[in-house]
């Protein structure tokens, strides 16, 4: 049914009427005085009747950033997204009625932005970013990003630096945030401007507690939660990693939290507060996801039609004093794993074991690494997370120095699994 | 298990001899999705209310399009999702919902007009005479719509026998009808329809679907609040009104998402409203189809109603005009404009006051001057006699009494002043420290510069305490500068010249026990000092004639925990930026700075200037190459610069003179050409953004939460970044 309706917009109202573009068309028949030289009066003298555009995430940032680009003139706009339509994503992402629940995101605002906005053809996939391959990417002539997870970020930074330097081509990456209400908005030109990964260590890092505080001096509400999710899961589920998108998952945690909240006389603990420690989340607010997602759509706009300049490179806003923008270039980081040099060096501390060495590596925050696994540049193993066999045959590498296995001055080589690419450390064991 | 509360019904004949097949399949499949809760089936239909395992919504859904065949359903779902249910029942009953009829005696197929909320909103505004509350007594007494009848009844079946007396021989009449969910009401509308009413309407999706999704404090006053939106395109509040004379253009649907061909040459304001409401059907709208120049000269009085109102395309005299009116009557002003990537916004009100600021960290510890009981339990803590374990687990807060106690005994009762005797108190605090690893030693000594810093009031809560509106407590007053007021007598009295405690204490290294006893000391101390404001509160109440309870506890227990952060904003009034005291030395400091936007600020208004001159808008600016002179054959371009260009850049100079700011020298040219060829246009991403930070702001000023801008922004599309400015 619903291919049919859509097959019917598109006949009657494949045709534009009478000024439907009269607003964009004051900027794209006339000359401004920041444009750019290669600006060339005319709507069809721009990228936008030709351009493939990508949105990633059709949620509250996705939603904003579908409708913007169709009213932008964008004709063939693609969108991926993994989640299916929750209750609680009603009231603010507004491509999605009651009757919608539980359907794909991705289908479901395709659908509405194409049989809202005439002419425009919406191909919505409903899946994993990581499902797709180079060939599916390289189509592309823009992508805009509206997530909220720093992993699919990289991923996806990453696989578009990689896939420009292949085709020598960049493929310009928009990449929209949000949290509360602070939120960035940024231009990625593959090898010409500094990429998601060369800001890595510009993120704030999750608040951690001492384990000893939730071991045994629980103070606060949060302490009993990490304490469930931290101490208990692993002891009760041995085997069973914890899935933060799983609701029964999370149910437990809190159980197991307001339990220990109850011995230590604590109150505070909530189901909506479990979510948060758990997911590390701070609940998304209506306007900036507005802002933001405009920003965006701005970009891409100005990309596509070089009407104006567009954004270098980064903007960061604030908005719960007044308002607040800070508009900079973020500098490329040299050594940038995805788009600078291969390697990088670092310093290590010759008497560390591995086990020493792989703490080291998942707290240093510009390289936020879940499970590292670590080989030398010829192939010697030196720890693997899996599969299983290979784990087992180099755990006990783990309690072994590190100056054992390698020479100063060696490179070794880290993968993870989280991650599209490996890094390479060239070694001074000091 | 994450669980949805939710509910359906649907009217649809299900022959009899299929309902027990219809129960155990239900039982089953339902009970396979791990659904619970309770389901009427009848010959008339379905009615269920169930709680469903978060991840198999979908499924339920699903099922009921393709299996159940309902179509399309609306699933109505509560505020509150947990599991409601214990168990799944599915019963067949003679009717899904009881009316104590003979089956048969109506036909339920004749459904009456189901009216969205603003559809009956606006029915109801125009005052019909038969309005029905089918609900049961006890669901009316909480609140009904105005004009309506609530009969004194227990059940539906009462419910239908009233509606029956009332309605009697009035077939011809108007009949409005609403209940909790709509169920009710789809039942009564069929009965009436069968006995030969003309028109029945009623309220779709009932009470409920007016009161979703809006919780928290704040949230209570978007709701009551009533908001006008002059010329306006987009915005989201709990009750809005949409005044606009004009009809929607072809213009309007290429750039509005929400219009559609259909709406071509309808009244903006009508179709304005309706998008709106679809885009949250529990927002309530109206709309009225005028001039707002002419409304603003005729009936200015029409705007003082509302809550709030946002201008947007106001030309400068009928908005000074609507500015003026508002700013008498204390009624916020948001005046919006655009052109091309240029954005503006600038908030009007004569004043604002804040209690919840938000700020990041309100903690307040005064261990400068400890707090009852405070030294007491510091005292309890004997480190020397304790192990390291112990030792380890002091909180910071008794480690620095402590010391400060040691320090002020060597020193005449003084806190360490200065940067070397702060060195010398810390070095004092390090050799407590029995090893590196006592955090809780760290904690203390990174306090060290707020333990001896004196409390005080804050300069900026002390200017509000001193305000001519406190020391005037009128009948007039707001909540506001009363408590205020009550809190300056606390501070004088007995809160020893410091403002109420906040009560929080922050996390610190400690034993849970101890940490909960510390926690109890400051918490008790807060309550201590919210009763004495309190007292204070009722006392002044009481002078101006007002009863103790018209101002809440918790507002007074807000105002306490928040008082060091209270804030205050005097907007200054249009009439002062246009005419009577511009911000010409600020402007002239801007406007010299390249870096700066205020280029913009001064091209919106000789926008206007240039409006009242040539009464449109300038338009089309192409400047021709520097070597291009005229009759080169590019004669359009030359004309529509001239035309365009020359007018506005004059009006510039002449406005800024007026402002004493000599032009020469100064690099306005390209914004000037950006704002001509720009022409007015309405870009959708800027209109997106605008709306997004004009809508975060309505909300601080209509919540009063959080800091609202004062009181102008530019945002700037072509570098992404605004400024704000005080004008």
């Amino acid at each position: 049914m619903a291919a049919d309706n859509s097959t019917t917009a598109m006949q009657t109202d494949s045709r534009d009427w009478a000024d439907r573009w009269r607003h964009i068309n004051k900027i794209l028949d006339r000359r401004g005085p920041f444009c750019d030289n290669s600006f060339r009066e005319g709507y069809e003298n721009t990228l936008l009747p030709q351009c493939k555009v990508l949105v990633i995430g059709a949620g509250g940032l996705g939603c904003e950033i579908l409708k913007n680009l169709a009213l932008s003139g964008f004709k063939d706009i693609h969108v991926i997204d993994m989640d299916t339509i929750d209750v609680s994503n009603l009231n603010r992402q507004f491509l999605f009625r009651p009757s919608d629940v539980g359907r794909p995101k991705a289908i479901v605002a395709a659908e509405f932005v194409k049989n809202r906005v005439a002419g425009v053809v919406v191909t919505p996939y409903h899946g994993k970013i990581q499902d797709k391959d180079d060939d599916y990417y390289k189509q592309f002539q823009i992508v805009i990003c509206g997530l909220d997870s720093v992993e699919a970020r990289r991923w996806m930074n990453a696989t578009i630096v990689n896939l420009s330097q292949e085709l020598g081509e960049a493929i310009p990456i928009i990449d929209g945030g949000t949290e509360g209400f602070k939120g960035q908005a940024r231009v990625i030109i593959p090898t010409v401007t500094s990429c998601y990964e060369c800001s890595l260590d510009m993120l704030n890092k999750p608040t951690t507690f001492p384990i000893c505080t939730i071991a045994n001096t629980p103070r606060l509400p949060e302490h009993c939660i990490e304490w469930a999710y931290v101490l208990e899961w692993p002891k009760v589920f041995k085997n069973e990693k914890l899935d933060t998108d799983d609701p029964k998952h999370i149910q437990w945690v809190f159980e197991a939290a307001l339990e220990r909240a109850r011995q230590f006389k604590i109150a505070g603990i909530t189901y909506s507060l479990t979510q948060g420690v758990v997911k590390n989340i701070i609940p998304a607010i209506a306007s900036t996801n507005a802002i933001i997602a405009a920003a965006c759509c701005n970009e891409a706009f100005k990309i596509a039609t070089t009407s104006a300049p567009y954004l270098d490179n980064y903007m960061m806003y604030t908005g719960n004093e007044g308002v607040y923008t800070y508009t900079f270039q973020h500098q490329k980081k040299p050594d940038c794993p995805v788009c600078g040099e291969n390697s990088v060096n670092v310093d290590v501390n010759k008497n560390w074991t591995v086990e020493e060495f792989i703490e080291w590596l998942k707290e240093k925050p510009d390289a936020q690494l879940k499970k590292p696994s670590l080989m030398t540049a010829d192939n010697k193993k030196i720890y693997l997370q899996a599969p299983p066999i290979l784990e087992r045959s180099t755990r006990p590498n783990l309690e072994k120095k590190l100056s054992s296995l390698i020479e100063d001055g060696d490179t070794i080589i880290v993968t993870d699994s989280t991650l599209p690419f490996s890094l390479q450390l060239v070694v001074s064991l000091i | 298990m994450e669980w949805r509360t939710l509910s359906f019904y649907r009217f649809k004949s299900i022959p009899e001899k299929d309902l027990s097949q219809l129960r155990e399949k239900m039982l089953s499949d339902f009970g396979n999705m791990n659904i619970v809760g309770r389901i009427y089936i009848a010959t008339e239909g379905v009615n269920a209310q169930m709680s469903c395992p978060k991840e198999n919504i979908g499924w339920l859904r699903e099922y009921c399009d393709n299996i159940l065949d309902l179509g399309n359903v609306d699933f109505n779902f509560a505020t509150e999702h947990a599991k409601a249910f214990g168990a799944l029942h599915v019963r067949i009953r003679k009717q899904i919902v009881a009316d104590g009829l003979e089956s048969g005696s109506y036909d339920i197929t004749k459904q009456p007009n189901h009216l969205t909320p603003e559809e009956w909103h606006q029915a109801l505004s125009s005052k019909p005479q038969l309005v029905i509350d089918m609900r049961n007594h006890y669901e009316s007494e909480i609140g009904y719509f105005e004009g309506a009848i609530c009969p004194d009844v227990d059940t539906f079946r009462e419910s239908v026998k009233v509606m029956e007396e009332v309605c009697e021989g009035k077939q011809d009449q108007e009949v409005y009808m609403y209940c909790t969910g709509g169920i009710r009401c789809s039942k009564a509308g069929a009965m009436l329809l069968s006995a030969g009413f003309k028109s029945v309407n009623v309220l779709k999706g009932g009470i409920t679907a007016y009161g979703r999704l809006w919780a928290a404090t704040g949230q209570a006053a978007l709701e009551s609040s009533n908001v006008c939106l002059v010329n306006g395109n987009a915005t989201g509040i709990g009750f809005f009104t949409v005044v606009d004379g004009r009809l929607v253009t072809g213009a309007d649907i290429g750039n509005n998402f929400f219009l559609t061909l259909e709406a071509l040459g309808q009244p903006r304001a009508a179709k304005v409203t309706e998008y709106l409401q679809e885009l949250n059907e529990d927002v309530k709208g109206s709309f009225l189809v005028e001039d707002p120049i002419n409304l603003i000269e005729t009936s200015p009085d029409y705007f003082l109603q509302f809550s709030l109102v946002i201008a947007t395309e106001l030309p400068e005299k009928p908005l000074l005009r609507l500015a003026e009116i508002l700013w008498d009557s204390a009624v916020p002003l948001v005046v919006v404009r655009s052109t091309g990537f240029i954005g503006y916004f600038r908030i009007l009100k004569p004043e604002h006051t804040i209690v919840e600021t938000h700020p990041e960290n309100i903690v307040d510890l005064r261990l400068d001057k400890p707090i009852p009981g405070l030294e007491a339990y510091a005292q309890t803590f004997d480190f020397e006699g304790m192990d390291n374990m112990d030792h380890g687990h002091i909180p910071y807060v008794v480690i620095l009494i402590k010391y400060l106690n040691q320090w002020k005994k060597e020193h005449n009762g003084e806190l360490p002043k200065g940067t070397q005797e702060r060195n010398l108190f810390k070095e004092a605090i390090l050799s407590g420290k029995r090893n590196s690893d006592e955090e809780n030693f760290d904690e203390a000594i990174a306090s060290i510069w707020k333990a001896c810093t004196p409390t005080q009031v804050p300069s900026k809560v002390q200017v509000i305490l001193n305000d001519l509106l406190c020391d005037n407590i009128t009948v007039e007053s707001s909540n506001f500068w009363i408590i205020a007021r009550a809190v300056r007598e606390f501070v004088a009295n007995e809160g020893l010249g410091l403002l109420p405690l906040s009560g929080r204490l922050p996390d610190m290294k400690a034993y849970t026990q101890s940490y909960v006893d510390l926690q109890n000391i400051y918490r008790q101390k807060a309550r201590q000092d919210v009763a004495a404001v309190q007292a204070r509160v009722d006392k002044i109440l009481s002078s101006l004639g007002r009863s103790s309870d018209s101002i809440s506890h918790e507002e007074i227990e807000s105002f306490c925990k928040n008082a060091a952060f209270i804030e205050v904003i005097r907007y200054r009034s249009l009439q002062e930026e246009y005419i009577n005291d511009p911000k010409k030395e600020d402007i002239s400091r801007w406007i010299r700075d390249s870096e700066d936007s205020i280029a913009y600020y001064v091209l919106f208004r000789a926008i206007d200037r240039f409006y009242e001159t040539f009464q449109r808008y300038p338009d089309g600016a192409t400047l021709p190459d520097a070597g291009d002179d005229a009759g080169d054959g590019n004669d359009d371009e030359q004309s529509v610069f001239v035309y365009e260009f020359n007018p506005l850049r004059k009006i510039v100079t002449s406005l800024l003179e007026e402002w004493g700011i000599d032009d020469s020298g100064l690099d306005i040219d390209d914004y000037v050409h950006e704002v001509c060829r720009s022409g007015g246009s309405e870009l959708p991403n800027m209109a997106a953004l605008l709306g997004g930070l004009v809508s975060q702001e309505i909300i601080k000023l209509i919540t009063h939460q959080y800091i609202p801008l004062n009181n102008s922004c530019i945002f700037d599309g072509i570098k992404a970044s605004s400024r704000t400015y005080v004008l």
